[in-house]
């Protein structure tokens, strides 16, 4: 399909009232082509605010820039055709000066004569620049602010506030413009600081009145300060680095106060530290001549007791006196100085310090150790007894240790069950063998005697001694593998029973001390009582002999005797009983105790004998089952009641408990103590 | 003046010579007489974008010289 042509196109667009489209073949006009402006300008519009506005624009814009480009290449060109007017010129000017070829002829005379001048020259010259610096230097001088300029000007502070190697700003107080007062000076953080201290004084409570003041101050001294207003301490500075109320306090005769004098040579190079001791530092001593102090001075350092007698004998008179100084020396110096400056120079006097220390103890001498060995060798025979007691200890220790029980153990012991009949009748043999032949040797020692006397040496010394102790004390046959105590039986009477029965745990004895002292106590009363009664009755029985065989029972009648029995024996009783209700009162102490037993001689505790009691007011038991599961119970109490407590064959006993301890803890086995 | 290459990827591709300052109104006329279909079939676009609005000029979609743009099937939708 053909491309639309031109034509064709304007056709279109003046059929639809557009402008045609510029032909190829006609006059295109130069440059581009833009809207014109001024139609535009007529109207309402903010300049470039629509689309047309802003391409109206755009054709002057363009022409500006393009006449401005067009300026700025014209004046380059002409800056560079005066330089180049320039240089030409330059080229063709002539030097002036003289050159190095032109040279005046001088002679040496002359040079000479013209030195002196240029040497006044240049002299001139220099007197000139200095003149010139000291008027400048004055000038300055005269602009600076020193101090002989604040002569007279007060400073709002004391001197004691400024601190020495603190440096302070001074600034002009605020006053009013119009106020009649001088300047004055203050310091900004020295006055927060102030100000910081006012505010925390007025919040401290001040005492009004104070009855043990003695007169000081005035009357009500704390309202001082608001009627008379606050006093502020100024000094005045002279202009020479002083203040005025010190001249003249120092004029009025006044004393300074003392002045701690600080050393400020703190910028001093210090000497760089060096372990190693300085080689020019170092002096050689010159030995001495005199070998006679020398060995003095030996001695001396040996045993310092012998300085008394040294200064007695006076062998070596200065070299005492030496001695006596360096003895006194750290004393005095103890009491000099206590506070000490420095970690060094408390280093020394340690130092001396344990030279003293040192000194007093006493040298240990030959002579001396050999006594002290001598006595060690006498004071032995005491050493075998605490021996003796440190074996006890350990044996105690050692019995103390407990047993252990694990499975080996366990192993070991169902083992020797087995073989223990065996060997027990083993043993029996022995003893029986062994007591004839004491009998025949009549005699108590171990060793076994052959027939012709002699000792079997065969045997080891640990055999002999085993066999002596067999002897001495034969062996007991209750001792037990396990080396627990063995039960105790029912055949060996009441108390072997009642340690049994302890030992299964059927009875406790827990509070068994306190039961028993109130049972005590009660027996006790008892018998107190029987034997008050007793006492009593043995008096009536006394005092009605005495009167019947007095004259006015013989002269009463039986009726008038029976009377008077009577009365006595009421009046008796009366003091009887009122001397037991007394004893009653006193020392009776009723122990009651409640105890409920079922039928089938169990005790009850207190849960149980509800429950029974309930089923009896109820006349109606347990269930079935319920029953059932309770005469287990008490079977299986009766069993428990019945078996040992060491046998570890059955389940239950203590190999129950130790199998149930060794799960829990999750140990083989379980330690006894 | 500038020149605008009209495409629909079926095998019709016309140059429509144009001033930037023309209504797409008119390419599309012109695109019209061109092809041989009716104005309001005609929908302008480029490509992966909206179709163009017929009030709004060829400057204003940004459309220069030898720029190709899409022609598609208005169903009026």
């Amino acid at each position: 399909m053909a491309d639309l042509s031109i034509e064709e196109a304007n056709k279109i667009r003046l059929s639809m009232g557009m402008a045609p489209l510029p032909v190829p073949g006609a006059a295109a006009p130069a440059g581009p082509t833009f809207k014109q402006a001024e139609e535009l300008l007529g109207s309402d519009e903010e300049p470039a605010s629509t689309v047309e506005t802003r391409q109206a624009a755009a054709f002057d814009n363009w022409q500006k820039l393009q006449d401005e480009r067009e300026a700025a290449k014209k004046k380059e060109q002409r800056l560079a055709a005066i330089k180049k007017e320039r240089e030409r010129l330059g080229r063709f000017a002539k030097m002036e000066g003289k050159g190095l070829a032109d040279v005046e002829d001088e002679d040496d005379t002359a040079w000479l004569k013209g030195s002196k001048k240029r040497a006044k020259k240049i002299a001139k010259a220099e007197q000139m620049q200095r003149e010139l610096e000291e008027r400048e230097r004055q000038a300055k001088e005269a602009m600076q602010y020193t101090e002989a300029d604040l002569a007279g000007v007060k400073v709002a502070h004391e001197v004691d506030q400024f601190e020495d190697g603190e440096d302070q700003i001074l600034v002009l107080k605020d006053t009013a413009v119009d106020a009649e007062d001088d300047d004055e000076l203050e310091a900004v953080s020295l006055r927060d600081k102030e100000r910081l201290q006012e505010k925390l004084d007025s919040k401290k409570r001040k005492r009004g009145y104070n009855p043990n003041d003695e007169g000081e101050g005035s009357l009500l001294a704390q309202y001082d300060e608001e009627i008379d207003g606050k006093k502020h301490k100024t000094f005045t500075l002279d202009g020479q680095g002083r203040t005025v109320e010190e001249v003249e306090a120092e004029a009025a005769g006044v004393k300074k106060p003392k002045r701690v004098a600080i050393s400020l040579d703190i910028l001093k190079e210090e000497v760089p530290a060096n372990d190693y001791m300085d080689v020019s530092e170092v002096k050689m001593k010159k030995p001495k001549k005199k070998k006679k102090t020398k060995s003095s001075k030996r001695q001396r350092v040996e045993d310092d007791d012998e300085i008394a007698a040294m200064q007695e004998e006076g062998v070596d008179g200065m070299d005492v006196e030496d001695s006596i100084t360096i003895a006194a020396k750290p004393k005095k110096k103890f009491n000099e100085d206590q506070s000490f400056i420095d970690d060094d120079d408390l280093q020394a006097q340690l130092a001396t310090q344990r030279q003293l220390a040192l000194k007093k103890r006493k040298k240990m001498r030959p002579e001396d150790i050999a006594r002290q060995l001598r006595e060690e060798a006498t004071s032995t025979p005491q050493t075998p007894d605490v021996m003796d007691t440190t074996e006890s200890y350990e044996e105690a220790a050692e019995a103390d240790d407990g047993l252990v029980i694990d499975e080996t153990t366990e192993f070991v012991h169902n083992l020797k069950a087995n073989i223990l009949d065996e060997e027990e009748e083993a043993r029996k043999r022995q003893r029986r063998g062994t007591s004839r032949i004491s009998d025949g040797a009549k005699s108590s020692t171990a060793a076994r005697v052959d027939d012709d006397g002699d000792v079997d040496m065969g045997q080891s010394y640990a055999e002999a001694g085993e066999e002596e102790d067999r002897t001495i004390n034969p062996p007991q046959s209750n001792l037990t593998e396990t080396g627990l105590e063995a039960e105790k039986t029912t055949d060996e009477g009441l108390g072997a029973t009642l340690a049994l029965l302890r030992q299964r745990g059927v009875i406790t004895s827990s509070d068994s001390g306190d039961t028993n002292a109130l049972y005590r106590e009660r027996q006790k009363f008892l018998a107190d009582k029987q034997r008050a009664e007793e006492a009593a009755e043995r008096l009536r029985k006394e005092q009605r002999e005495r009167e019947r065989n007095s004259t006015r029972w013989n002269n009463m009648t039986p009726r008038e005797r029976e009377e008077w029995a009577r009365k006595n024996n009421v009046a008796a009783d009366q003091v009887e009983s009122r001397k037991l209700a007394e004893v009653f009162n006193k020392e009776y102490k009723p122990m009651v105790e409640l105890k409920y037993v079922d039928e089938h001689g169990r005790h009850l505790n207190e849960k149980e004998a509800f429950k029974m009691l309930s089923h009896q007011f109820h006349g109606k038991g347990s269930g079935n089952t319920k029953t059932k599961k309770h005469l287990d119970k008490i079977a299986a109490e009766k069993r428990k009641l019945a078996e040992t407590s060491l046998d570890t064959t059955r389940s239950g006993g203590l190999s129950g408990a130790l199998d149930q301890q060794a799960k829990k803890n999750k140990f083989a086995g379980v330690r006894l103590q | 003046m500038i020149t605008v290459t009209v495409n629909d990827r079926l095998g019709t591709k016309a140059q429509i010579p144009c001033m930037p300052s023309d209504p797409v109104k008119l390419l599309k006329a012109m695109v019209a007489a061109q092809i041989g279909r009716p104005v309001h079939e005609i929908m302008l676009k480029r490509q992966g974008q909206r179709p163009f609005h017929d009030s709004l000029s060829l400057a204003d979609y940004e459309i220069s010289d030898g720029v190709q743009i899409d022609l598609e099937l208005n169903t009026g939708d």
